[in-house]
Protein backbone atom coordinates (compact mmCIF):
# COMPACT_ATOMS: atom_id res chain seq x y z
CA UNK A 1 0.00 0.00 0.00
CA UNK A 2 2.62 2.41 1.04
CA UNK A 3 5.45 3.20 -1.42
CA UNK A 4 8.85 4.13 1.34
CA UNK A 5 10.49 2.04 3.14
CA UNK A 6 8.87 1.44 6.45
CA UNK A 7 11.94 1.65 7.78
CA UNK A 8 12.23 4.18 10.68
CA UNK A 9 15.49 6.49 11.50
CA UNK A 10 15.28 6.04 15.26
CA UNK A 11 14.87 9.62 16.87
CA UNK A 12 17.47 8.39 19.78
CA UNK A 13 19.68 7.95 17.15
CA UNK A 14 18.76 11.07 15.52
CA UNK A 15 19.04 12.82 17.88
CA UNK A 16 22.41 11.66 18.77
CA UNK A 17 23.65 11.91 15.64
CA UNK A 18 22.51 15.68 15.71
CA UNK A 19 24.14 16.45 19.25
CA UNK A 20 27.17 14.95 18.36
CA UNK A 21 27.63 16.95 15.01
CA UNK A 22 26.50 19.93 16.62
CA UNK A 23 29.27 19.35 19.28
CA UNK A 24 32.04 18.44 16.78
CA UNK A 25 31.14 21.76 15.30
CA UNK A 26 31.46 23.46 18.63
CA UNK A 27 34.76 21.95 19.35
CA UNK A 28 36.08 23.22 15.89
CA UNK A 29 34.83 26.68 16.53
CA UNK A 30 36.59 26.49 20.03
CA UNK A 31 39.77 25.42 18.58
CA UNK A 32 39.81 28.57 15.94
CA UNK A 33 39.11 30.54 18.95
CA UNK A 34 41.34 30.05 21.23
CA UNK A 35 43.87 30.30 17.92
CA UNK A 36 42.65 33.46 17.19
CA UNK A 37 43.42 34.57 20.85
CA UNK A 38 46.83 33.35 20.03
CA UNK A 39 47.00 35.11 16.68
CA UNK A 40 46.21 38.51 19.09
CA UNK A 41 49.57 37.62 20.47
CA UNK A 42 51.13 36.72 17.46
CA UNK A 43 50.25 40.23 15.80
CA UNK A 44 51.51 41.71 18.96
CA UNK A 45 54.92 40.12 18.42
CA UNK A 46 54.95 40.91 14.55
CA UNK A 47 54.54 44.25 15.45
CA UNK A 48 57.66 44.46 18.43
CA UNK A 49 59.87 42.31 15.53
CA UNK A 50 58.83 45.26 12.85
CA UNK A 51 59.67 47.54 15.71
CA UNK A 52 62.97 46.53 16.21
CA UNK A 53 63.90 45.45 12.58
CA UNK A 54 63.47 49.27 12.18
CA UNK A 55 65.72 49.78 14.75
CA UNK A 56 68.49 47.23 13.84
CA UNK A 57 67.92 49.57 10.34
CA UNK A 58 70.07 48.17 6.90
CA UNK A 59 71.89 44.82 8.95
CA UNK A 60 67.99 43.84 9.29
CA UNK A 61 66.26 44.50 5.90
CA UNK A 62 65.76 40.44 5.22
CA UNK A 63 63.77 40.76 8.62
CA UNK A 64 61.23 43.67 7.30
CA UNK A 65 59.72 41.23 4.94
CA UNK A 66 59.12 38.59 7.10
CA UNK A 67 57.82 40.54 9.93
CA UNK A 68 55.13 42.03 7.68
CA UNK A 69 54.30 38.32 7.05
CA UNK A 70 53.76 37.45 10.40
CA UNK A 71 51.75 40.28 10.88
CA UNK A 72 49.78 39.36 7.59
CA UNK A 73 49.55 35.92 9.45
CA UNK A 74 47.58 37.06 12.62
CA UNK A 75 45.18 38.94 10.50
CA UNK A 76 44.14 36.30 8.68
CA UNK A 77 44.09 33.88 11.18
CA UNK A 78 41.78 36.14 13.22
CA UNK A 79 40.06 36.41 10.07
CA UNK A 80 39.77 32.95 9.35
CA UNK A 81 38.96 31.71 13.10
CA UNK A 82 35.83 34.45 12.74
CA UNK A 83 34.49 32.58 9.21
CA UNK A 84 34.76 28.92 10.91
CA UNK A 85 32.93 30.12 13.99
CA UNK A 86 30.04 31.30 11.25
CA UNK A 87 30.19 27.95 9.47
CA UNK A 88 30.63 25.73 12.94
CA UNK A 89 27.66 28.06 13.80
CA UNK A 90 25.41 26.84 10.21
CA UNK A 91 26.93 23.66 10.73
CA UNK A 92 25.32 22.74 14.21
CA UNK A 93 21.94 24.77 13.51
CA UNK A 94 21.62 22.24 10.24
CA UNK A 95 22.04 19.55 12.57
CA UNK A 96 19.26 20.86 14.88
CA UNK A 97 16.97 21.66 12.12
CA UNK A 98 18.13 17.93 10.45
CA UNK A 99 17.06 16.22 13.79
CA UNK A 100 13.31 17.87 13.96
CA UNK A 101 12.95 16.62 9.89
CA UNK A 102 13.65 13.20 11.12
CA UNK A 103 11.79 13.07 14.01
CA UNK A 104 8.80 14.61 11.92
CA UNK A 105 9.22 11.90 9.45
CA UNK A 106 9.10 8.69 12.41
CA UNK A 107 6.39 10.70 13.86
CA UNK A 108 4.41 10.19 10.30
CA UNK A 109 5.61 6.98 10.18
CA UNK A 110 4.51 5.88 13.58
CA UNK A 111 1.12 7.86 12.98
CA UNK A 112 -0.10 5.40 10.34
CA UNK A 113 -0.83 2.82 13.09
CA UNK A 114 -3.53 4.74 14.58
CA UNK A 115 -5.21 5.81 11.31
CA UNK A 116 -5.13 2.88 7.93
CA UNK A 117 -7.61 4.58 5.94
CA UNK A 118 -6.53 4.94 2.29
CA UNK A 119 -6.89 8.83 2.55
CA UNK A 120 -4.15 8.53 5.15
CA UNK A 121 -2.05 6.48 3.70
CA UNK A 122 -1.71 8.96 0.84
CA UNK A 123 -1.03 11.86 3.05
CA UNK A 124 1.92 10.04 4.89
CA UNK A 125 3.54 8.96 1.77
CA UNK A 126 3.39 12.72 0.16
CA UNK A 127 4.54 14.12 4.10
CA UNK A 128 7.34 11.44 4.04
CA UNK A 129 8.19 12.49 0.48
CA UNK A 130 8.55 16.02 1.21
CA UNK A 131 9.98 15.21 4.18
CA UNK A 132 12.79 13.04 2.36
CA UNK A 133 13.26 16.46 0.39
CA UNK A 134 13.56 18.66 3.33
CA UNK A 135 16.46 16.13 4.46
CA UNK A 136 18.44 16.03 1.31
CA UNK A 137 18.11 20.09 1.20
CA UNK A 138 19.62 19.50 5.18
CA UNK A 139 22.72 17.45 3.96
CA UNK A 140 23.70 19.64 0.79
CA UNK A 141 23.65 22.24 2.95
CA UNK A 142 25.90 20.50 5.62
CA UNK A 143 28.23 19.54 3.21
CA UNK A 144 28.62 22.36 1.73
CA UNK A 145 29.56 24.44 4.83
CA UNK A 146 31.72 21.05 5.89
CA UNK A 147 33.51 21.56 2.32
CA UNK A 148 34.06 25.56 3.03
CA UNK A 149 35.61 24.60 6.20
CA UNK A 150 37.89 22.01 5.29
CA UNK A 151 38.97 24.44 2.65
CA UNK A 152 39.21 26.98 5.42
CA UNK A 153 41.08 25.20 7.83
CA UNK A 154 43.79 23.56 4.98
CA UNK A 155 44.31 27.27 4.26
CA UNK A 156 45.23 28.12 7.93
CA UNK A 157 47.25 24.84 8.16
CA UNK A 158 49.08 25.93 5.07
CA UNK A 159 50.03 29.45 6.60
CA UNK A 160 50.84 27.93 10.07
CA UNK A 161 53.55 25.30 7.94
CA UNK A 162 54.85 28.51 6.03
CA UNK A 163 55.05 30.39 9.15
CA UNK A 164 57.35 27.92 10.45
CA UNK A 165 59.99 27.37 7.82
CA UNK A 166 60.33 31.68 7.93
CA UNK A 167 60.78 31.86 11.65
CA UNK A 168 63.93 29.47 10.73
CA UNK A 169 64.82 32.40 7.91
CA UNK A 170 63.99 35.09 10.61
CA UNK A 171 66.30 33.13 12.89
CA UNK A 172 69.08 32.94 10.19
CA UNK A 173 68.45 36.78 9.39
CA UNK A 174 69.02 37.89 12.83
CA UNK A 175 72.34 36.70 13.35
CA UNK A 176 73.20 39.18 10.58
CA UNK A 177 72.12 41.85 13.22
CA UNK A 178 75.21 41.94 15.41
CA UNK A 179 74.45 43.09 19.49
CA UNK A 180 70.61 43.08 18.26
CA UNK A 181 70.93 39.16 17.81
CA UNK A 182 70.10 37.88 20.56
CA UNK A 183 66.57 39.97 20.97
CA UNK A 184 65.78 38.89 17.80
CA UNK A 185 66.45 35.27 18.19
CA UNK A 186 63.98 35.41 21.16
CA UNK A 187 61.25 37.01 18.44
CA UNK A 188 62.09 34.14 16.28
CA UNK A 189 61.00 31.83 18.75
CA UNK A 190 58.37 33.59 19.67
CA UNK A 191 56.74 33.79 15.93
CA UNK A 192 57.54 30.30 15.42
CA UNK A 193 56.23 28.86 19.14
CA UNK A 194 53.01 31.03 18.54
CA UNK A 195 52.25 29.66 15.05
CA UNK A 196 52.90 26.17 15.52
CA UNK A 197 50.73 26.29 18.53
CA UNK A 198 48.28 27.87 15.76
CA UNK A 199 49.22 24.98 14.07
CA UNK A 200 47.80 22.71 16.15
CA UNK A 201 44.69 24.49 16.72
CA UNK A 202 44.23 23.96 12.77
CA UNK A 203 45.39 20.56 13.42
CA UNK A 204 42.81 19.56 15.94
CA UNK A 205 40.29 20.82 14.07
CA UNK A 206 41.09 19.00 10.82
CA UNK A 207 40.67 16.08 12.66
CA UNK A 208 37.72 16.99 14.33
CA UNK A 209 36.26 17.41 10.57
CA UNK A 210 37.11 14.13 10.08
CA UNK A 211 34.28 13.26 12.64
CA UNK A 212 32.10 15.18 10.13
CA UNK A 213 32.80 13.24 7.79
CA UNK A 214 31.89 10.14 9.10
CA UNK A 215 28.50 11.88 10.44
CA UNK A 216 28.02 12.51 6.46
CA UNK A 217 28.26 8.82 6.03
CA UNK A 218 26.11 7.29 7.94
CA UNK A 219 23.46 10.34 7.16
CA UNK A 220 23.87 8.98 3.28
CA UNK A 221 23.46 5.34 4.71
CA UNK A 222 20.01 5.76 6.03
CA UNK B 1 -6.27 7.34 21.74
CA UNK B 2 -9.62 8.26 22.45
CA UNK B 3 -11.56 10.55 20.33
CA UNK B 4 -14.61 11.63 21.32
CA UNK B 5 -17.23 14.15 19.18
CA UNK B 6 -18.65 16.43 22.27
CA UNK B 7 -20.87 18.66 19.95
CA UNK B 8 -22.12 18.73 16.61
CA UNK B 9 -24.62 21.60 15.52
CA UNK B 10 -23.76 23.29 13.10
CA UNK B 11 -19.93 22.59 14.17
CA UNK B 12 -17.96 20.31 15.87
CA UNK B 13 -15.92 19.98 19.45
CA UNK B 14 -13.33 16.44 19.36
CA UNK B 15 -11.76 15.82 22.11
CA UNK B 16 -8.33 13.11 22.22
CA UNK B 17 -6.96 11.86 24.82
CA UNK B 18 -6.48 8.83 27.12
CA UNK B 19 -3.54 7.63 25.39
CA UNK B 20 -2.71 4.27 26.72
CA UNK B 21 0.56 3.90 24.81
CA UNK B 22 2.37 7.24 25.97
CA UNK B 23 4.94 7.34 28.02
CA UNK B 24 4.35 6.71 31.81
CA UNK B 25 5.86 9.69 33.47
CA UNK B 26 4.10 11.94 30.82
CA UNK B 27 0.95 13.83 32.22
CA UNK B 28 -2.30 12.58 30.65
CA UNK B 29 -3.49 15.65 28.37
CA UNK B 30 -6.70 16.39 26.69
CA UNK B 31 -6.38 18.09 23.07
CA UNK B 32 -9.65 19.44 21.78
CA UNK B 33 -10.46 20.29 17.78
CA UNK B 34 -13.12 22.52 17.02
CA UNK B 35 -14.42 22.43 13.13
CA UNK B 36 -16.58 25.36 11.48
CA UNK B 37 -17.42 26.26 7.67
CA UNK B 38 -14.70 23.59 6.69
CA UNK B 39 -11.82 24.76 8.98
CA UNK B 40 -10.21 23.18 12.19
CA UNK B 41 -8.66 24.82 15.10
CA UNK B 42 -6.65 22.60 17.69
CA UNK B 43 -6.56 23.63 21.30
CA UNK B 44 -3.46 23.27 22.95
CA UNK B 45 -2.51 20.40 20.42
CA UNK B 46 -0.29 18.36 23.06
CA UNK B 47 3.63 17.55 23.36
CA UNK B 48 5.92 16.38 20.91
CA UNK B 49 5.59 12.49 22.26
CA UNK B 50 1.77 12.77 21.51
CA UNK B 51 2.50 14.12 17.97
CA UNK B 52 2.17 11.36 16.00
CA UNK B 53 -1.07 9.80 17.76
CA UNK B 54 -2.90 13.49 17.60
CA UNK B 55 -1.91 13.96 13.72
CA UNK B 56 -3.78 10.38 12.98
CA UNK B 57 -6.67 11.03 15.25
CA UNK B 58 -7.42 14.10 13.75
CA UNK B 59 -7.26 13.39 10.28
CA UNK B 60 -10.01 10.83 11.05
CA UNK B 61 -12.17 13.97 10.55
CA UNK B 62 -10.15 16.54 8.91
CA UNK B 63 -7.46 16.71 6.38
CA UNK B 64 -4.17 18.81 6.83
CA UNK B 65 -5.05 21.82 4.97
CA UNK B 66 -8.52 22.50 7.14
CA UNK B 67 -6.91 23.07 10.12
CA UNK B 68 -5.99 26.56 9.59
CA UNK B 69 -5.74 27.32 13.26
CA UNK B 70 -3.96 26.32 16.51
CA UNK B 71 -4.21 27.92 20.11
CA UNK B 72 -1.68 27.68 22.95
CA UNK B 73 -3.45 28.87 26.34
CA UNK B 74 0.04 28.91 27.87
CA UNK B 75 3.64 28.30 26.89
CA UNK B 76 3.73 24.88 28.79
CA UNK B 77 5.23 22.13 27.41
CA UNK B 78 2.51 19.34 27.75
CA UNK B 79 0.58 22.39 25.77
CA UNK B 80 2.45 23.20 22.60
CA UNK B 81 6.17 21.53 22.41
CA UNK B 82 4.75 19.88 19.19
CA UNK B 83 5.24 23.05 17.50
CA UNK B 84 8.08 22.06 15.96
CA UNK B 85 6.13 18.94 14.24
CA UNK B 86 3.33 21.00 13.28
CA UNK B 87 5.13 23.48 11.68
CA UNK B 88 6.14 20.94 8.88
CA UNK B 89 2.79 19.62 8.08
CA UNK B 90 0.79 22.79 8.77
CA UNK B 91 2.98 25.53 7.11
CA UNK B 92 0.48 27.66 6.47
CA UNK B 93 -1.56 27.35 9.97
CA UNK B 94 -1.77 30.40 12.38
CA UNK B 95 -1.02 30.08 15.94
CA UNK B 96 -3.13 32.13 18.97
CA UNK B 97 -1.30 32.34 22.10
CA UNK B 98 -0.59 35.00 24.64
CA UNK B 99 1.91 37.69 23.90
CA UNK B 100 3.85 37.64 26.05
CA UNK B 101 4.98 34.30 25.47
CA UNK B 102 6.01 34.30 21.35
CA UNK B 103 9.71 34.55 22.24
CA UNK B 104 9.24 31.50 24.51
CA UNK B 105 7.08 29.00 22.18
CA UNK B 106 9.09 29.92 19.29
CA UNK B 107 11.92 28.22 20.87
CA UNK B 108 9.92 24.91 20.40
CA UNK B 109 10.39 25.23 16.24
CA UNK B 110 8.44 27.73 14.55
CA UNK B 111 9.61 28.92 11.07
CA UNK B 112 6.52 28.49 8.63
CA UNK B 113 3.27 28.82 11.08
CA UNK B 114 2.35 32.88 11.76
CA UNK B 115 1.90 33.75 15.29
CA UNK B 116 -1.01 35.73 16.15
CA UNK B 117 -0.44 37.37 19.70
CA UNK B 118 -3.07 37.51 21.60
CA UNK B 119 -3.70 41.05 24.16
CA UNK B 120 -3.90 40.90 27.82
CA UNK B 121 -7.53 42.08 27.42
CA UNK B 122 -8.39 38.85 24.99
CA UNK B 123 -9.65 38.98 21.80
CA UNK B 124 -12.33 37.03 19.15
CA UNK B 125 -10.76 33.83 17.31
CA UNK B 126 -12.63 33.25 14.24
CA UNK B 127 -13.20 30.15 12.92
CA UNK B 128 -15.37 30.82 9.46
CA UNK B 129 -18.48 32.18 10.82
CA UNK B 130 -18.02 30.95 14.61
CA UNK B 131 -16.64 33.43 17.02
CA UNK B 132 -14.89 32.00 19.77
CA UNK B 133 -14.30 34.36 22.82
CA UNK B 134 -10.35 34.21 23.88
CA UNK B 135 -11.11 34.52 27.82
CA UNK B 136 -8.14 35.87 30.03
CA UNK B 137 -7.07 33.59 32.73
CA UNK B 138 -4.14 35.46 33.80
CA UNK B 139 -2.31 33.28 36.44
CA UNK B 140 -4.38 30.31 36.36
CA UNK B 141 -2.04 29.01 36.18
CA UNK B 142 0.44 30.93 33.90
CA UNK B 143 1.36 34.53 33.78
CA UNK B 144 -0.45 34.67 30.37
CA UNK B 145 -2.95 32.18 29.95
CA UNK B 146 -5.97 32.35 28.12
CA UNK B 147 -8.88 29.77 28.10
CA UNK B 148 -11.82 29.49 24.81
CA UNK B 149 -15.52 30.01 25.10
CA UNK B 150 -18.19 29.11 22.60
CA UNK B 151 -20.89 30.99 22.71
CA UNK B 152 -22.94 28.66 20.18
CA UNK B 153 -22.08 25.00 21.93
CA UNK B 154 -21.89 26.82 25.54
CA UNK B 155 -18.44 25.11 25.54
CA UNK B 156 -15.56 26.12 27.49
CA UNK B 157 -12.43 24.95 27.30
CA UNK B 158 -10.80 25.80 30.38
CA UNK B 159 -6.62 25.04 30.08
CA UNK B 160 -5.45 23.53 33.55
CA UNK B 161 -8.75 24.81 35.25
CA UNK B 162 -10.69 21.94 36.69
CA UNK B 163 -7.58 20.09 35.94
CA UNK B 164 -7.21 16.64 37.72
CA UNK B 165 -4.63 14.19 38.36
CA UNK B 166 -6.16 11.15 38.77
CA UNK B 167 -4.75 7.45 38.74
CA UNK B 168 -6.24 4.58 36.35
CA UNK B 169 -8.31 4.79 34.03
CA UNK B 170 -10.72 7.68 34.60
CA UNK B 171 -14.12 7.92 32.55
CA UNK B 172 -14.60 11.01 29.82
CA UNK B 173 -16.85 12.76 32.00
CA UNK B 174 -17.25 13.80 35.63
CA UNK B 175 -19.78 11.57 37.93
CA UNK B 176 -19.29 12.03 41.32
CA UNK B 177 -18.36 15.62 41.90
CA UNK B 178 -17.35 15.09 45.64
CA UNK B 179 -15.09 12.25 44.75
CA UNK B 180 -13.35 14.28 42.22
CA UNK B 181 -12.63 16.91 44.04
CA UNK B 182 -9.65 14.51 45.60
CA UNK B 183 -7.86 14.68 42.52
CA UNK B 184 -8.59 18.45 41.62
CA UNK B 185 -7.23 20.06 45.43
CA UNK B 186 -3.49 19.47 45.64
CA UNK B 187 -3.36 20.59 41.59
CA UNK B 188 -5.35 23.75 41.84
CA UNK B 189 -3.97 24.77 45.43
CA UNK B 190 -0.56 24.45 44.01
CA UNK B 191 -0.52 25.17 40.27
CA UNK B 192 -3.12 27.73 40.69
CA UNK B 193 -0.59 30.98 42.51
CA UNK B 194 -3.21 33.65 43.12
CA UNK B 195 -6.79 34.11 44.95
CA UNK B 196 -7.11 37.30 43.26
CA UNK B 197 -6.75 35.85 39.88
CA UNK B 198 -8.98 32.51 40.79
CA UNK B 199 -11.91 35.58 41.89
CA UNK B 200 -11.45 37.44 38.75
CA UNK B 201 -11.65 34.36 36.74
CA UNK B 202 -14.93 33.19 38.33
CA UNK B 203 -16.42 36.22 38.25
CA UNK B 204 -16.01 36.31 34.32
CA UNK B 205 -16.76 32.70 34.00
CA UNK B 206 -19.96 32.70 36.10
CA UNK B 207 -21.54 35.08 33.18
CA UNK B 208 -20.81 32.87 30.44
CA UNK B 209 -23.46 30.39 29.81
CA UNK B 210 -21.88 27.04 30.21
CA UNK B 211 -22.74 23.59 29.40
CA UNK B 212 -19.73 21.70 29.42
CA UNK B 213 -16.31 22.76 30.60
CA UNK B 214 -13.38 21.00 29.58
CA UNK B 215 -10.08 21.12 31.10
CA UNK B 216 -6.53 20.22 29.85
CA UNK B 217 -6.28 17.01 32.67
CA UNK B 218 -8.56 14.78 33.88
CA UNK B 219 -12.52 14.13 33.67
CA UNK B 220 -14.48 17.14 31.66
CA UNK B 221 -17.84 18.83 33.48
CA UNK B 222 -21.32 18.89 32.11
CA UNK B 223 -24.69 20.64 33.58
CA UNK B 224 -24.74 21.50 36.96
CA UNK B 225 -21.48 19.84 37.73
CA UNK B 226 -19.75 23.12 36.06
CA UNK B 227 -21.71 25.45 38.72
CA UNK B 228 -20.64 22.92 41.10
CA UNK B 229 -17.04 22.90 40.40
CA UNK B 230 -16.89 27.19 39.96
CA UNK B 231 -18.77 27.13 43.70
CA UNK B 232 -15.67 24.66 45.28
CA UNK B 233 -12.89 26.62 43.20
CA UNK B 234 -14.20 29.76 44.54
CA UNK B 235 -14.25 28.62 48.14
CA UNK B 236 -10.65 26.99 47.58
CA UNK B 237 -8.04 29.01 48.75
CA UNK B 238 -5.44 28.52 46.04
CA UNK B 239 -1.13 29.24 45.93
CA UNK B 240 -0.62 27.08 48.92
CA UNK B 241 1.24 23.97 49.80
CA UNK B 242 -0.58 21.50 52.06
CA UNK B 243 -0.04 17.90 50.45
CA UNK B 244 3.20 16.01 49.72
CA UNK B 245 4.41 15.84 46.11
CA UNK B 246 3.42 12.51 45.73
CA UNK B 247 -0.14 13.61 46.87
CA UNK B 248 0.19 16.13 44.18
CA UNK B 249 1.28 13.78 41.25
CA UNK B 250 -1.63 12.03 42.20
CA UNK B 251 -0.10 9.11 42.56
CA UNK B 252 2.22 8.72 39.54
Amino acid sequence: MLNYSPVPIPSAAALANSARVAAIAAQIAGELYRASQIARKLALVAQNSRTMVARVGEQAAGLDVLSEYFADLSRDTIRLSGEVNQLATRIAGNSVANWRVLRFEEAVRESIRWNDTSAFAAFTAQEIERTSERARAQQAQFREARGLLARRLDELDTYMRSASTLAVNFRLEATKTGSFEAVLRNLAADLDGLSKTIGQHAQRSISLLEDLRNFDAFAQAV
Amino acid sequence: MLSRKLFDEGHQWFVFGRDPEKPEKIIDTNQYMVVADGRALLLDPGGIELFAVMLASALKHVTAEQITDLFASHQDPDIISSLGMWDQVLPNATLHSPWMWEGFIRHFGMENIRYAPIPDAGGVLKLGRLALQLVPAHYLHSSGNFHVYDPLAKILFSGDVGAALEPGEPGLFVDDFDRHVDYMKGFHQRWMPSNTAKADWIARVRQLDIEMMVPQHGRLFRGEDVRRFLDWFDALEVGVIDQKPTELAGGH
